[in-house]
């Protein structure tokens, strides 16, 4: 069986700033504070420990920032495996903080990748890593050629997307990535979901109706009556070092660049572009009420059908009450060409942030819940998804 | 015997230091070990040079503690060794810019496995020299170019030889390079450490103070009134210093008799009733110079309790600042008083 979706970057990877979106109205010198404290190892344990005592509470978050300040790539991923029989295998997904626009890093994006390497040499039919891009990091041939050279020389098996760090999907610096996997059949997996990196504790509300997004594939990535444009740079940064006026301001940008909506013009373009969308739309912005279906989720289902290439993970998603209520209603459903398209993954160790974010729990859940369909979406549409014109999923 | 009340209210005095002082040490030595602070200091030493988050955006420190022998000496992920050998500094050092690189690269068999080359067919001088050059143009690139030109240097001279021979001489060449460097900067590094250990050392002074309510202002102006008090810091220490004649043997050899003996000591200074620790018998303590009394001071003018707060925080901040110089320099103080008193007789140590 594969997990399609599995972290194992922890915090040295991320810059200073980086738990700002988190901390409501923190000002800088505090969000330093805590990263320096988070920094410190000693500090750190104390931390976690005193979380712990919190059970029921804040308590939760002890194990989700243990892993992620005090492991490392290997034995984060040790850690997901050991919930799993011997021969399961994992898509890893790194990301690069470096130009989200919040400060320095303490190991560069590359670095990370290289321990990935490292990792995949470990564990070679196990680790089934994906190179992230970020349209900022160079020139669009820069950019193909760097995504050229983790997948073709180094074995990495496909692209990590995340435009809520700060850019437009359909920024004209990633048109030659997206040729290339479209023309090889590598599998892009991109964030899709109300929540996460810059999110933070910011709920976005109501669309901004005046928000207008720049034109596809222009060399202006950002839109010029952007409410949030002020703290923006010209190559897209949003400037961590402003104190923001409003969280909520903040996270409509990155939504909107997030939108499933943005890959259209993508999909136009390459219509058989292998696209997965993560989390299946599901967000955090109405995460108790069953009733309110999220609108993202019901546009990936409409690009599913519509597109030959378009999947979807349920990763994040499955820790939740409130997508098993959903999902188990509309399974049935759901035509034979969306079934095909889904896929099992779980995005550790991100879940460790949910009461029920166990790995082993939300393995077993997953199992309960689908019956025979998981073994479809742990397997055969995973092994449709990551096979490509370069790479064959190695046999168990 | 030479005897002066001054000398001996030093004598006293230093002998206070000396004690309160190794338990400031103990108490320093505990944080950076249990912080695991030398290594983690070592760490940051060597970023310095080996860190390009900027231009080559490679961290040559953080891959040379993942090469398997440095990993293999980390006890756990968390830690960092705090000593590293200079030919295993340079050994791993040339096989980490290797390795950048040599392009390492992967394939899949027939039954889809993956599959890893090691493109390995030059010398490792030779690998060496191209990984550099195939770094872009920074302070990374520049430092670890100057090996290259010192090695190269040098085989110019051995042209005749024939080439793998040279390759390898180079190497040799190239290592030792490494190693000289590296060995000269660590002799930087422990002077750095050295000295951001004398600043958690007047924090730890300074702490210990206060814990003990350790004023200097109050010890001095008591000891110089009770002479009884005096007389028998001064025999202890002279019987301490008679039977220890040098602090590293004592230190360095029987730790647990330096602890012992401190032990001792503390009670004798607890029997003595020194003005040492919170209570109210130091805290509104003044003398009565012309009959060497001490006598409670209970004035409740306002100004004069603030002067007394002043001087409490002088007297703690004295005694801090005078245990940060640390035991060894408070037992040679001693040392040298004891000899002095000794007229006539040359000191032990030079």
């Amino acid at each position: 069986m594969i997990n399609s979706h599995i972290h194992t970057f922890n915090s040295q990877y991320t810059p200073e700033l980086f738990v700002k979106p988190f901390i409501k109205n923190a000002p800088n010198w505090l969000v330093r504070l805590i990263n320096t404290v988070l920094d410190n190892k000693l500090m750190a344990f104390l931390l976690i420990n005193a979380l712990r005592l919190n059970k029921g509470g804040i308590g939760k978050y002890a194990s989700f920032i243990e892993i992620g300040i005090l492991s490392s790539q290997e034995q984060i991923f040790e850690k997901v495996a050991s919930a799993y029989p011997a021969d399961t295998k994992f898509v890893v997904l790194p990301l690069g903080f470096e130009n989200m626009g919040a400060g320095n890093v303490n190991i560069p994006y590359e670095e990370q990748l290289h321990d990935l390497f490292l990792l995949k040499r470990k564990y070679p039919s196990r680790c089934l890593p994906f190179v992230f891009i970020d349209p900022r990091m160079g020139t669009a041939t820069e950019n193909l050629n760097f995504v050229k050279y983790y997948i073709e020389q180094k074995g990495f098996m496909g692209i990590k997307l995340y435009p809520s760090l700060g850019y437009y999907p359909f920024d004209n610096r990633l048109e030659l990535v997206y040729k290339y996997a479209d023309e090889k059949e590598i599998p892009i997996l991109t964030h899709c979901s109300r929540g996460g990196v810059n999110y933070g504790t910011g709920k976005v509300g109501e669309p901004v109706a005046e928000f207008v997004t720049p034109k596809s594939f222009n060399p202006q990535p950002v839109a010029q009556n952007d409410p949030t444009i002020k703290y923006i740079s010209t190559v897209g940064k949003y400037d961590f070092t402003e104190e923001w006026e409003s969280l909520k301001d903040y996270a409509r940008f990155f939504d909107n660049t997030c939108n499933p909506d943005r890959y259209v013009d993508v999909l136009k373009k390459y219509k058989t572009l292998k696209l997965c969308f993560a989390h299946f739309g599901f967000d955090d912005q109405e995460p108790t009420d069953e009733n309110i279906i999220p609108e993202w989720h019901l546009k990936v289902l409409d690009m599913m059908e519509e597109y030959p290439n378009v999947y979807a993970d349920i990763s994040y998603a499955l820790a939740t009450k409130k997508f098993w209520t959903v999902f188990n209603n509309e399974l049935p459903t759901l035509s034979a060409k969306q079934k095909d398209k889904i896929l099992y993954g779980t995005d550790f160790f991100m879940t460790l942030q949910e009461e029920k974010g166990d790995e082993k729990t939300i393995f077993q859940k997953s199992i309960n819940e689908l019956g025979s369909y998981f073994g479809q979406i742990s397997n055969e549409n995973s092994v449709r998804f990551l096979t490509s014109k370069i790479w064959n999923v190695p046999p168990y | 015997m030479f005897s002066s009340p001054v000398i001996d209210t030093v004598l006293s005095i230093a002998f206070i230091y000396f004690i309160f002082s190794v338990i400031t040490s103990f108490f320093v030595e505990y944080l950076t070990f249990r912080r695991k602070q030398r290594g983690i200091f070592l760490y940051q030493a060597l970023s310095k040079v080996l860190q390009d988050n900027g231009i080559n955006k490679k961290n040559f420190t953080h891959r040379l503690y993942e090469h398997p022998m440095i990993r293999s000496m980390k006890e756990s992920n968390e830690e960092f060794p705090s000593y590293i050998s200079d030919t295993m500094f340079s050994q791993c050092l040339i096989d980490i810019v290797i390795a950048d690189q040599q392009n390492t690269t992967v394939s899949q068999d027939s039954n889809n496995q993956f599959v890893f080359h090691s493109n390995n067919t030059v010398h490792p001088y030779e690998a060496f020299t191209n990984a550099v050059q195939q770094l872009k143009y920074s302070d990374l690139k520049i430092f670890l170019e100057t090996f290259i030109h010192q090695s190269a240097n040098i085989s110019a001279q051995s042209s005749t030889s024939i080439s793998i021979d040279r390759s390898s001489k180079q190497y040799e060449l190239l290592q030792s390079h490494i190693q000289n460097w590296y060995n000269s900067y660590m002799d930087r590094v422990s002077g750095w450490y050295k000295r951001k250990l004398s600043k958690m050392l007047l924090f730890g002074g300074i702490l210990v103070a206060v814990i003990f309510n350790l004023d200097s202002l109050v010890i001095i102006k008591r000891l110089w009134v009770d002479k009884q008090l005096r007389e028998t810091l001064v025999k202890d220490a002279n019987n301490y210093i008679a039977n220890n004649p040098k602090y590293e043997e004592l230190a360095n050899k029987n730790p647990n008799k330096l602890i012992s003996k401190i032990d001792s000591i503390y009670t004798i200074v607890g029997l003595y009733n020194l003005p040492i620790g919170w209570g109210n018998e130091h805290d509104t303590i003044a003398v009565n110079k012309q009959h060497s009394q001490i006598i409670q001071y209970s004035d409740s003018n306002i100004y004069k309790k603030i002067g007394w707060y002043l001087m409490k925080v002088l007297g703690i901040l004295l005694s801090g600042i005078a245990l940060s110089f640390g035991a060894p320099f408070w037992f040679d103080v001693m040392n040298k008083i004891t000899n002095m008193r000794k007229a006539g007789i040359k000191p032990k140590t030079t």
